[in-house]
């Protein structure tokens, strides 16, 4: 999987989360960047993420994530082959 | 027993079962009611000799200027240890002596509550039993002394290589985490622009409810026959039930915003996350756990939540109560191991928590870091 495949899913996931189609993902993107991005909404997105790539992010792995490109980092990682 | 505490809950399903005797009504769901002008408790004796504290979390049947206060005096084994005068929910304390129970296998309580009342004679709600007291929960402790306090771990200092106030505010903030009674920590941290994914955050966790979710791992919460949706009282909101404990959530959803059962879906998935999470965090014990209790606090009962968090790991607990005259405001000591008490201005008030006093919270926070050598964790912000 790419990244290029990680930034597109997720920006499906956000779409369906913030009920926005123009939210264009980048790796800088953060809460303060999006308006209503609480953390309701961080539980939204890492649940959505969580079953779709069926990984389950621990704590220390939930407390490092500053912006897309963190968790599209944390998706490579559990989603690489061995 | 226990060697160092003992405890009697009196909400349903809790243990008080096998130590009332005369003088109580059948346990609701966080107490159970007194009836009468007496009633009575039978419970072992502890093993290991010393002055005991003796704390009773309770509610009064009061109304108004017609029964404004219960009294209430506390015999052991036939002595009496104390009176008082309750008039709001409380935590009340009285020190037991070694001598009065050492003679005997079982301690004998008696608690005569001699202003009880219908409440059809006193208010016209149709509930005819005699109520005086609502007992939460009874803990007995052996007062620590020279020979049984434990230390505060030196080892947890910050040794002030790192200076606390150079840290944005945002990450001091997500070096905590709420575990309640109320959401005014999970607010102060919204407004440092700290947004940590936490259980408790806005939740409603009084200590006893609290100690039982921890004692049993959380099992059930986010299960979807024990989480009910509810109208909050002012009929703005909604409200999330957890029917096991008692938790109370804010799932900050207005009425008319969503439908309940669509709430309850999201928590569905929500809660077990978020408990997870929770857990592994206590296992952890990266953060520093804050708690406050809606009333204050007896010491001996925030032990209990140090013992009960130090199952899962080597958690560190701020405690917060308000100043006083040898503890101003932004005080935080070491109390023993794990166990920070810090001091604050004010609370914000029960009906609004959003009126927190924002520069005291973040003055225990970066006071409580120094303390407890926090900063060399890594927690993180979140996006």
């Amino acid at each position: 999987m790419t990244e290029a495949d990680i930034y597109a899913a997720l920006t499906e996931i956000f779409h369906d989360v913030f009920l926005r189609d123009d939210l264009e993902l980048q790796p800088e993107l953060s809460a303060k960047d999006v308006p209503g991005w609480d953390s309701f909404k961080q539980i939204d997105i890492i649940l959505a993420v969580e079953e779709k790539y069926q990984i389950k992010l621990n704590t220390r792995e939930l407390d490092s994530l500053h912006n897309v490109g963190d968790l599209v980092r944390v998706i490579a990682d559990k989603t690489a082959p061995g | 027993m226990d060697e160092h505490e003992f405890v009697i809950e009196f909400g349903r399903g809790g243990s008080s079962d096998a130590y009332r005797r005369a003088g109580w009504s059948e346990p609701e769901p966080r107490h159970t009611w007194t009836i009468g002008a007496e009633s009575a408790l039978e419970f072992p004796r502890p093993t290991t000799p010393g002055t005991y504290t003796l704390v009773l979390e309770l509610g009064p049947f009061v109304w108004k200027e017609r029964l404004p206060v219960q009294h209430l005096s506390v015999l052991v084994n036939g002595s009496e240890v104390s009176e008082f005068e309750v008039s709001e929910a409380s935590a009340l304390e009285c020190a037991v002596p070694w001598s009065l129970i050492e003679g005997r296998e079982w301690v004998s309580l008696i608690f005569r509550h001699p202003d009880a009342a219908r409440p059809v004679d006193i208010n016209g709600v149709p509930d005819h039993r005699e109520l005086a007291l609502a007992f939460e929960t009874l803990s007995l402790f052996r007062q620590l002394d020279g020979t049984n306090a434990p230390e505060f771990r030196p080892e947890l200092v910050d040794s002030g290589a790192f200076d606390i106030n150079d840290l944005p505010l945002e990450q001091l903030m997500m070096r905590f985490e709420s575990l309640g009674e109320n959401c005014e920590f999970g607010l102060a941290q919204r407004r440092c622009g700290a947004e940590p994914l936490g259980l408790l955050r806005f939740a409603s966790a009084p200590l006893p409810v609290l100690l039982a979710a921890l004692k049993a791992r959380f099992e059930g919460v986010g299960d979807s026959d024990q989480i009910e949706i509810r109208v909050s009282g002012n009929h703005q909101e909604y409200l999330v039930i957890d029917r096991r404990y008692g938790f109370l959530y804010h799932p900050w959803v207005l009425v008319g915003e969503a439908d309940p059962e669509d709430i309850r879906r999201r928590e569905e998935k929500r809660l077990p996350f978020l408990k997870r999470k929770l857990i592994e965090d206590l296992t952890e014990a990266r953060k520093i756990f804050v708690y406050r209790g809606m009333r204050r606090l007896p010491q001996p009962l925030v032990l209990r939540l140090v013992t009960a968090l130090r199952e899962y790991g080597p958690a560190t607990l701020l405690w917060v109560e308000l100043q006083d005259d040898k503890h101003p405001a932004g005080t935080v000591e070491p109390l023993t191991a794990g166990l920070l008490k810090g001091y604050i201005d004010r609370f914000a008030p029960g009906e609004n928590a959003h009126a927190l006093s924002l520069d005291c919270w973040i003055a225990l926070c970066r006071n409580a870091c120094r303390l407890a050598g926090a900063l060399e964790n890594s927690a993180g912000s979140p996006p």
